[in-house]
């Protein structure tokens, strides 16, 4: 630890954000500090300026600056199509794709009564609010391929169906560019359930 | 499968160690508390990824020393292997295998071994909860797989478990469970046709066992207990876990945990007919417990083409001389054995064995 009382500080600031440790804590904090005044203070703005003009979009819950968003504003998409997510960046990784032409829902989380998190803990109530509204033809569930992701996928699914509306689940697969024989069993297990006829 | 060299820093009571291993039979004798098991330990980690003694990989940390080290050099399939462990404490561990990193839950199936304790005597008398410990690891290392799902399974079973509890206080909607059932039961069907199909192997490889070593007088028979289907395995297990699961909803809820599924499954042991458990004399015990691990030894075989690494952790004591014997003809030229005694009196004349003295975290020859 240095003895330095701002360093300390801006050290376990660092600290605190995902994925850094306290090694690489020290050396941002150092390099900040190396670093002209304009570049800490273009830093601080940005941080500042991000927390206050970014949102929560009151239809898809994703973050934006403008409400709705940009995604839920476009003409160019598919109104009808919903998939949902856990994550706003699970939004960001599909929307990388291109391939996905409709709006999304972010559920802000999955169920897991472990870590007390319940259907009202998620954008639930607003996605089937915005179902009922009618409009929307398919829901894709994109969840996490994990225990707390299904179990999510299927409670909604259930809840939509009533609905009248197409519940779809995103395929589990082998990932592509990838060897056969690196591919776990359970993945390579699934994959081979969800074959397709050529 | 063989273990090459043991390299330790830091472990346990040992400050540093390496030791080459050229022999098929090594057997670490020394007073209690010198640090005999520890060595068995680092050789059982490295095959299970964790400790049998502990779940907190801090405590396998020397005294005031903020990390600590295990390589274990393997011959697997006649191919060098390397698995290096390192605990750094208040960190989660990390593993190379062959110098590349790897998972803690991919690590079982890499190195086979196979444990023998004085915890073992019960697998006869005691609760069905080591029984299916005994089962799960087993398949486990011949099938990684069955691991992941067992996981995954446990996983779901807390989250299940957790919301029962959650319901009974009124805090959740019942509606709610429908979503972790419709995973459970698939995965408990999967998990418990994999038991059945091991156990329907190991049957026939401890009968075999137990025959031999009786004097082929006794025939022992072991089947896996499905609770609640009567004694008759159903064909659509997935079906029968769902009914099972709803069926018993009520129930689960109020005593907030879930009922049945294959963590209360177990195995039914019977000599000649008889229950082992509740009518068989402590000798018969012994010798079905004896009969399990040799089959547990054969099941590995069978399943990856190879034996596994045995460690006997102070049973040598627990066997009566002819049992001991029938132990080391059986493994003494096919299995590598680590073995630890108190008593070097009870390995007499074994002169193909390598024998070291332990004695507070030192290792004489």
């Amino acid at each position: 630890m240095n003895h330095v009382a701002p360093i300390n500080k801006l050290v376990d600031q660092f600290r605190r954000l995902p994925g850094i440790g306290p090694k690489s804590a020290t050396r941002l904090a150092y390099f900040i500090l190396k670093a002209d005044r304009e570049r800490a203070e273009a830093l601080a703005q940005a941080i500042l300026n991000a927390k206050e003009q970014v949102g929560f979009c009151s239809q898809c819950f994703n973050f934006t600056d403008t409400d709705p968003c940009q995604i839920c504003q476009s003409e160019a998409r598919d109104h009808s199509l919903i998939c949902v997510v856990e994550e706003p960046s699970d939004v960001a990784a599909l929307e990388r794709t291109r391939e996905f032409k409709g709006l999304y829902h972010v559920l802000h989380g999955a169920l897991s009564p472990l870590a007390g998190i319940g259907p009202d803990d998620l954008k639930l109530k607003e996605l089937l609010k915005r179902v009922g509204k009618g409009g929307v033809a398919e829901v894709v569930m994109a969840t996490n391929p994990n225990v707390e992701g299904e179990a999510t996928a299927m409670y909604i699914a259930r809840l939509l169906k009533p609905l009248g509306v197409k519940v779809t689940k995103i395929a589990r697969g082998l990932p592509v560019g990838g060897d056969l024989e690196y591919a776990d069993e359970v993945t390579l297990s699934e994959a081979f359930e969800n074959r397709r006829e050529m | 499968m063989r273990v090459t060299r043991l390299t330790l820093r830091n472990f346990r009571n040992y400050h540093a160690l390496t030791l080459p291993f050229n022999h098929n039979i090594v057997i670490f004798t020394g007073a209690n508390a010198q640090g005999k098991t520890n060595i068995l330990e680092a050789i059982y980690t490295g095959a299970m990824g964790r400790s049998h003694r502990t779940h907190a990989d801090d405590d396998l940390i020397r005294w005031e020393q903020s990390a600590a080290l295990v390589e274990i050099a393997f011959q697997r399939q006649d191919i060098d292997h390397s698995l290096m462990f390192k605990f750094i404490k208040d960190q989660n561990k990390e593993i190379l295998w062959n110098g590349n990193p790897i998972k803690a839950r991919e690590i079982v199936g890499t190195l086979n071994v196979v444990l023998f304790s004085p915890e073992d005597l019960l697998l006869v008398k005691g609760a069905p909860a080591l029984r299916r410990r005994f089962l799960d690891v087993e398949i486990s290392q011949a099938n990684p797989a069955y691991y992941r799902q067992l996981s995954q399974y446990n996983r779901m079973l807390q989250q299940r478990n957790h919301l029962l509890k959650k319901i009974r206080e009124k805090k959740a909607g019942p509606e709610l469970l429908d979503a972790w059932d419709e995973q459970l039961a698939p995965t408990a069907a999967v998990i418990v046709k994999k038991r059945l199909e091991a156990v329907k192997k190991f049957n026939m490889l401890a009968n075999l066992m137990h025959r031999k070593l009786t004097g082929n007088k006794e025939n022992l028979s072991v089947q896996y207990v499905l609770q609640g289907s009567e004694g008759k395995i159903p064909d659509d297990l997935c079906l029968f876990f769902k009914d099972s699961f709803s069926s018993q909803r009520l129930a689960d809820i109020a005593r907030g945990s879930t009922g049945s599924g294959p963590h209360r499954d177990d195995i039914y042991l019977s000599v000649n007919g008889q229950n082992l458990r509740v009518f068989g004399s402590q000798g018969q015990q012994r010798t079905g417990v004896l009969a399990l691990k040799l089959a547990e030894l054969e099941f590995i075989k069978s399943e990856t083409g190879e034996y596994p690494v045995l460690l006997l952790d102070d049973v040598m004591s627990e066997l009566d001389a002819s049992r001991r014997e029938y132990l080391l003809s059986f493994i003494r030229d096919k299995i590598q054995t680590f073995i630890t005694a108190t008593d070097i009196t009870a390995f007499p004349e074994i002169k193909y064995a390598k024998f070291y003295r332990v004695s507070q975290g030192n290792i004489l020859e």
